[in-house]
């Protein structure tokens, strides 16, 4: 239905490195807080892991909701990061 | 002392989501998860990647290196086979095939890469096949087995500078052993191009840099890797140091008027990388030479 709202998570790729999926990373910006708009492709979250400082993006337009992350925060593959009020999908 | 670290854009597209799911299905290692290494969007996004056969346990624990130690899984003989059903898949021109060690094995595993080469040239007419292989204990007869079987490449990396390849590498690994053996594969065929890899950070000074490189040279090693360490996890060495773009470019300029053929030199630069373009430059300025 056009014009359809629906909430959605931005989680930590589980595909980043699909079998060597036991790594942590820490949190070290958070560049999203609830109510700002997002559009797909622009960065959100940047964690740092050993060998580099991983930048992840929307993969939905819409507006934040929740964050659930904060900076110092230890994520892992699959970690919900924010809920996004989707637009326009479905 | 605070390192700046490498910022990495992650995107999945669905090229990647192509490579993940047939290397997974078809149950072929790579290098590029075994390492957690940082070029995966980019490669696996355009559809490249780098096999890792004979499973994903090594049998050396160098200290820089994330793929995993310890006993590795029996030789698989259909492997071969499956890797080179995977290069027709993906419609790939150009493979490149790394391994783990394999002190285990009697040929540390040489005939199993010959098996692989042929059967990805078997099902794959035209393809170029560069392969990125173990010491095998400076064995020649291995050596013969692997570049009998026709790879248009073949890489071997002394990794560091001769006075900090006791602390970077294996034990059974040497600066000495891996110069000989791109020595032994020039010689058992000069046509065929040979490459290795040096890893800044480890701290290695400019001079030692420098020398490495004539030792590659002296060999007659055609391509020369240059790339920035980054530490996988804390069980591995510390950076002592990152490079900047300056320096990559210094020690480029070096390497040129050494005699290379071609050389990757950036932080983010590792064996494999953009291992095509760096084959058809080099082959250019060897046959223009």
């Amino acid at each position: 239905m056009a014009g359809a709202s629906s909430m959605k998570s931005i989680v930590t790729p589980m595909e980043l490195w699909p079998r060597r999926g036991g790594w942590k990373g820490r949190v070290v910006s958070v560049l999203k807080k609830p109510g700002d708009r997002v559009s797909r492709g622009e960065p959100v979250v940047e964690i740092e892991i050993e060998k580099a400082v991983l930048v992840i993006d929307s993969p939905y337009d819409g507006v934040i909701r929740e964050v659930l992350v904060s900076q110092g925060s230890i994520v892992e593959p699959g970690s919900v990061l924010m809920r996004v009020d989707v637009v326009g999908e479905g | 002392m605070l390192l700046e670290k490498v910022r990495i854009r992650v995107s999945v597209n669905d090229r990647y989501r192509v490579v993940g799911n047939l290397v997974s299905s078809f149950n072929i290692a790579t290098v590029c998860e075994g390492a957690l290494c940082p070029n995966i969007f980019e490669c696996w996004g355009s559809g490249v990647v780098t096999f890792m056969i004979m499973g994903d346990i090594c049998t050396r624990g160098c200290r820089f290196c994330y793929v995993r130690r310890g006993r590795p899984q029996p030789l698989d003989p259909r492997e071969p086979l499956r890797v080179a059903e995977a290069v027709r898949i993906l419609g790939l021109d150009y493979v490149t095939i790394t391994s783990v060690d394999r002190d285990d094995l009697p040929d540390g595993g040489a005939g199993h890469y010959a098996e692989t080469i042929k059967a990805i040239k078997r099902l794959n007419p035209g393809v170029i096949v560069e392969v990125l292989i173990p010491d095998f204990r400076g064995s020649e007869e291995a050596l013969r087995v692997v570049v009998e079987a026709g790879p248009e490449v073949v890489a071997h990396n002394i990794e560091t500078v001769k006075r900090l390849t006791p602390m970077v590498r294996d034990w059974r690994a040497g600066y000495d052993q891996s110069l000989k053996v791109l020595k032994i594969v020039k010689e058992l065929n000069p046509s065929l191009v040979t490459k290795s890899s040096i890893l800044l950070g480890f701290g290695e000074n400019f001079e030692e840099v420098v020398e490495a490189m004539m030792d590659l040279r002296s060999v007659g090693v055609d391509i020369l890797v240059l790339s920035q360490y980054l530490r996988p996890s804390l069980k591995q060495l510390p950076v002592a140091r990152m490079y900047s773009l300056e320096e990559f470019k210094r020690l480029e300029e070096i390497a040129y008027k050494l005699g290379f053929s071609y050389v990757v030199a950036h932080p983010l630069a590792r064996t494999s990388y953009k291992a095509r373009e760096a084959y058809i430059k080099a082959i250019k300025r060897l046959k223009g030479s």
